[in-house]
């Protein structure tokens, strides 16, 4: 295990859901059963832009065994049928157009998938071809079909002053952002050197081996719904709003879920559901095939134009950037990665003028969404190869290059927000041992294969902007503890981490603690489980509530012994007072009796807004990601074998140190993957690999060789100085390859995936 | 459609003598009439191996298996795993090592773990990477799976 | 039974292909089950060769101890086909049967020139050279894969550049000399695709390589245009045909040698 720091929790633990899921005893959304529960299928459009002229569903509701059929026609009773993060454009069920191949037409709820499978062959949709627009540029021609003839609700984001940030600004975009620092025109005219490049970021999916399965139930006034949804709060007020229904008569039950990335975040198919089961009048369930998976949510694709000055000795002056992002059909969350995308542009460096534009366009394919890395990864692979082609192009090393226009640590990101918190010249430093940089030479041609190596820091901020979290820590009479809060368990490790922040406040052993059910009834309000937030943000809330629950303990105790309440400390359920030893479970048997007495602690937090920082908050913390990969090209072929990875991130202070090593390498793999293969390919508006069989995600044959993850411990705002580390292992690979690549062979790829034909083309173009 | 057909199975050593219509998936019986929901399904198609179970030994797919097919075999499912309470080694050093996060994939690779360990005495890594291309896991990046397979092994060989 | 089935019947072996195919939708409403005719699965020495069962899986491919004694390099290569739960479902007459231009076994049944036996709705056995393969169902059910005499043969499997291309290379070889060989290309074609190559030669040499690996190229010009699809184009397919017989040819020019 890499460590190069001094957290608190040094001892291993086993993670506490670990039992539950090495034993098969987990439960997951996919396991809910309720009695007399309906299964749903979906009909999908098979165009990719249709206007629907007639649906007819007459046959597939007389099918012996279906209940309930709904289209369009039922959606639009809604009060408001259309959700979206800030822009409200994706209908529960589409009303008047389809809009990509996979849109949501129609919906079965059946007494068995087979027969709800059956009765969706028996519904007739008419048709109206429309011209699809599928590529950024398709969406941006003059005289382009627009995916929409109206606005759509909602507002742009709002962010910090003076950056802008436009609703539906253009035809065929959804949402724009835009900032600027001093004048990076004027800057770049006077720079000794002027570098424009563009870069292609391909689509992936999230590929969650537990699909999209959500459970609803309707029964008179109350909504309660099952869901895998990553954000059940979130989820809660779309429902509430869609349905015209008070918040408080809308139950969402989380159980642990089967992997998210970002896929299960804000509103999906929940809303159909809903409406599905309202009509049935009997619980229904949906559970989407990963074929449907692939058609629901990826992240963004997208094109970035980078125009970077730099003086003669390789010092970074300004950074004109255009960034247009393949928001596909909806807007799911592209509003937010947009801003994200823009503002993580300029990299971990330092700049005199920043100019940026950043928007999404819709096109007729699938919605792009909220992704692990969230616009960073985007952000980085354009940044992080563009600062080593211009490094070569001056004839210096990129680690000098970099090395030379590193922010350092308490200098803020951008003026007006927080300070870089991660020694991003150390983190490099350690990389770069690691992996054997100093000693590789590039080896001479030996036959036809070449190796090389190639180093990046990408960077996002980490926690969400302006995030907050509520929690409450009940302790029992006899010292066990539930943590109630909604992070949800994707994997992350939320339930072990949180349960943790709380027994080291509680002087507790960690198997006294639970991670309570997460139902929207009882446990309280959390914003979201994304953005890497769960430990910084949830964990904060957390551990004020335990801090709180220990200061109630403390008062009883004092009360009961008649001393102060700051000279007792707790301990292993004991009070200690000087040199005695007080048990806790007598003490609260001898003055409640009955059933005993619980202490419920109470916490928050929010993070302040402030207009003065560009995305209307502070960052609460930055996640670098420290890469260094090693790879061997074979100049016949093209084929580029992935030798070593060094990938460092910084944990603040690790909560669980295993758990952090886990999130890194987990990212790392997915992002090798869309580095070389992975991508969720379109011909046109046609989807031409949307299915288990052709959609290759990264196995275990795929590692390479040396992989290696370096959980650097710089300290942050979170519980005892932890930070989040979940998206790190994203950011930095594609380039640090793309990098490497370039080593090997002189070659550079602008565009993921590096698949053996494009290098080969590169390498035949270069000759 | 043929008439169901008689099959005697034995599932986690106890004998079901079970009457299945022809077109029965087994991950579907397993599920729904066993209640041995530890068999999770993913893909659906054989690609993932999520719903991987034991077949004499060996390891398949659960979702694209028909009941028919299990007329006269062994299997063994994730519950069938523990003995009286008492973990597997493998799911030990899964626990050990962290071998796992949203642990939707890990019944299946666990059993697959105990077939490679079968088959394998002592995997080296190349075997271990291998043997686990059947089954996919989006979230671990598999290395600490591997680490845990290691030492399974040598539990195992104990 | 198969004739009776009509159109919504189909052959059912591992099954690995055919839950697949009624999963994507195809309506098949009966299934002749063969798993119960064990003599298909056994692989028998025809002294020299080898006789394989069409419900031979691939696991006994990789780990039969006369197959790897007469055909190391199938064997090896076996080991690396799809996964181990397909390997010990799936079936190498499946695997035939499929015509799926991204499996295996009819690359290796074609480079070797194997002979597949068919049992006819009219009771009679048919033997078919691999490399007239086409149309297979018409020929009945598969029943039997006859490899040559491992003698005089010598095969290389190249699947290092997949899904893009796969590529078999069979070379009938005597007193030390190739005086024959076939290659067999999959990934690349609608379907498993072979030519023979003419190959004269010790092989023993650089320069004899280099005659064969073009004469090998000039006679795979002659192959209609590969696929382009969302794995490869046909452009970088034609270059990698190229690329993979030299190498193979030169892997067992030296294995000859």
């Amino acid at each position: 295990m890499n460590e190069v720091g001094t957290s608190l929790f040094r001892s291993r633990v086993t993670a506490l859901d670990g039992p539950d899921k090495v034993t098969g005893a987990a439960r997951f959304t996919f396991d809910v059963i309720l009695r007399g529960m309906l299964h749903a299928k979906v009909l999908r459009s098979p165009h990719p832009h249709a206007r629907i002229v007639a649906i007819d569903t007459s046959s597939a509701e007389a099918l012996p065994g279906v209940v309930a059929v709904v289209t369009g026609a039922d959606a639009i009773k809604l009060p408001d049928p259309y959700y979206g993060v800030a822009i409200r454009d994706q209908p529960v069920l589409a009303i008047d157009r389809a809009r990509y191949i996979g849109d949501m037409i129609a919906a079965v709820a059946a007494v068995d998938e087979e027969t709800a499978y059956r009765a969706l062959a028996l519904i007739d949709v008419r048709y109206d071809l429309l011209l699809p627009v599928t590529t950024i540029e398709e969406a941006l021609a003059d005289g382009a079909p627009l995916l929409f003839d109206a606005p759509a609700a909602g507002a742009p984001i709002k962010l910090g002053d003076g950056v802008t940030s436009l609703k539906e600004p253009r035809p065929n975009v959804l949402c724009e952002f835009g900032y600027a620092k001093g004048d990076a025109d004027a800057v770049l005219a006077k720079s000794d050197h002027i570098f424009e490049d563009r870069f292609r970021f391909s689509r992936i999916n999230h590929f969650h081996l537990e699909p999209y399965v959500n459970v609803a139930r309707v029964t008179g006034e109350q909504i309660e719904l099952w869901s895998c949804n990553q954000d059940p709060f979130v989820l809660r007020g779309d429902i509430s709003r869609i349905f015209g229904r008070p918040a408080n008569n809308i139950r969402i039950n989380a159980s642990y879920i089967g992997g998210g990335f970002g896929g299960k975040s804000f509103c999906k198919m929940e809303p159909l559901l809903v409406l599905l089961a309202m009509k049935a009048g009997r619980p229904v369930r949906l559970c989407l095939s990963l074929d449907e998976g692939l058609l629901t949510l990826t992240k963004h694709a997208g094109i970035l134009t980078l125009k970077t000055g730099v003086t003669k000795d390789g010092r970074l002056t300004a950074r004109r950037s255009e960034i247009q992002l393949d928001g596909g059909a909806y807007s799911d969350a592209s509003a937010l990665t947009v801003v994200k995308t823009g503002y993580r542009i300029t990299g971990p460096y330092r700049w005199d003028a920043v100019a940026t534009r950043a928007y999404a366009v819709r096109t007729n394919t699938v919605p792009a969404g909220s992704f692990r890395g969230f616009g960073g990864t985007q952000a980085s692979f354009a940044s992080e190869s563009q600062i080593d082609m211009i490094a070569r192009r001056l004839g210096i090393d990129p680690y000098d290059f970099r090395r030379k226009n590193l922010l350092a640590v308490g200098e803020p990101f951008q003026p007006g927000d927080s300070a870089v918190d991660s020694d991003l010249g150390g983190g490099l430093d350690e990389i770069v041992e690691r992996l054997g940089y100093r000693q590789h030479r590039r080896s001479a041609a030996q036959g036809h294969k070449a190796r090389g190596m190639g180093l990046s820091i990408g960077i996002k901020d980490g926690g969400g902007t302006a995030n907050h979290a509520q929690a409450l820590v009940k302790v029992l009479p006899s010292g066990r503890a539930i943590v109630n809060a909604a992070a949800v368990e994707i994997g992350q490790g939320a339930t072990t981490a949180l349960s943790r922040i709380a027994a080291e406040t509680l002087k507790l052993p960690l198997d006294w603690v639970r991670y309570g059910a997460i139902d929207t009834d009882h446990t309280p309000l959390d914003n979201g489980t994304h953005a890497s937030c769960g430990t910084a943000v949830t964990g904060t809330a957390v551990m004020r509530a335990a801090t709180d629950a220990c200061g109630q303990i403390l008062e009883f105790a004092a009360e009961q012994l008649g001393c102060r309440a700051d000279e007792l400390q707790l301990d292993n359920w004991t009070v200690r007072r000087g040199n005695h030893a007080h048990p806790l479970e007598p003490m609260i048997a001898e003055h409640f009796g009955g059933a005993g007495f619980e202490f419920i602690g109470r916490g928050m937090v929010k993070v302040l807004n402030d207009p003065r920082a560009p995305l209307g908050a502070a960052s609460l913390f930055w996640m670098p990601s420290w890469v260094g990969a090693e790879v061997e090209v074979d100049r016949e072929t093209g084929k580029v074998r992935v030798l070593q990875l060094v990938v460092g991130a910084d944990s603040g202070r690790s909560v669980n140190s295993v758990a952090c090593r886990g999130q890194v390498e987990g990212a790392v793999l997915q992002a090798l993957g869309q580095s070389l293969f992975e991508e969720l390919r379109y011909q046109g508006g046609e989807p031409v690999n949307a299915t288990p069989l052709d959609y290759r995600v990264p196995h275990a044959a795929d590692l390479p060789d040396h992989y290696e993850a370096v959980i650097f411990e710089y300290g942050g705002p979170g519980p005892f100085g932890a930070k989040g580390i979940g998206e790190a292992g994203m950011l930095g690979v594609a380039s640090a390859i793309a990098n490497a690549i370039h080593d090997a062979v002189g070659v550079r790829l602008t565009e993921i995936p590096f698949t053996s034909e494009r290098v080969l083309a590169a390498i035949e173009a270069s000759s | 459609m043929t008439a169901d057909i008689d099959i005697t199975v034995t599932i986690n050593r106890r004998t079901y003598r079970l009457n299945v219509p022809p077109n029965r998936i087994f991950a579907d019986l397993l599920r729904e009439d066993l209640l041995l929901t530890g068999c999770k399904i993913g893909c659906d198609q054989a690609v993932c191996g999520a719903c991987t179970v034991l077949v004499d030994g060996l390891p398949v797919t659960a979702c694209t298996t028909f009941a028919f097919e299990l007329d006269g075999t062994a299997v063994t499912t994730i519950e069938g795993l523990s003995e009286e309470g008492m973990l597997h080694p493998i799911q030990r050093t899964f626990l050990e090592h962290s071998a796992f996060q949203c642990g939707f994939c890990t019944p299946g690779m666990i059993l697959s773990v105990k077939a490679l360990l079968e088959h394998y005495s002592d995997p080296d890594e190349t075997t271990i990477r291998q043997w686990l291309d059947a089954n996919i896991c989006r979230c671990t990046g598999y290395q600490m799976i591997i680490e845990a397979v290691r030492a399974a092994a040598k539990a195992v060989a104990e | 039974m198969r004739a009776e089935a009509g159109d919504g019947g189909a052959f059912m072996a591992g099954g690995i292909d055919i839950v697949n195919r009624m999963k994507f939708g195809e309506p098949i409403t009966e299934m002749i089950y063969l798993g119960g005719l064990t003599e298909l699965g056994a692989i028998s020495d025809t002294g020299g060769g080898l006789r394989l069962g069409s419900l031979v899986t691939h696991h006994q491919i990789e780990t039969c101890a006369l197959v790897r004694a007469r055909f190391p390099e199938l064997a090896q290569t076996w080991h690396d086909v799809a996964n181990i739960r397909i390997r010990c479902k799936g079936t190498i007459g499946g695997n035939i049967m499929a015509a799926d231009p991204n499996y295996d076994f009819a690359l290796a049944a074609m480079a070797a020139e194997a002979h597949l036996d068919f049992l006819g709705q009219d009771g009679a056995v048919r033997s078919v050279s691999a490399m007239a393969l086409g149309g297979l169902s018409a020929y009945g059910l598969l029943t039997g894969i006859t490899l040559p005499s491992a003698a005089r043969l010598r095969l290389a499997f190249d699947r290092s550049l997949r899904p893009a291309i796969t590529l078999a290379l069979g070379l009938d070889v005597q007193d030390g000399k190739v005086i024959g060989g076939r290659v067999a290309i999959g990934c690349a074609f609608p379907a498993p695709v072979s030519l023979c190559l003419p190959i004269s030669e010790p092989l023993s040499s650089r320069e004899a390589v280099e005659r064969a690996a073009i004469l090998a190229r000039d006679h795979a010009a002659s192959l209609p245009e590969p696929m382009t699809n969302q794995h490869a184009s046909a452009r970088y397919r034609r270059q990698m045909i190229e690329v993979l017989l030299r190498r193979n040819l030169a892997t067992l020019g030296e294995r000859i040698t």
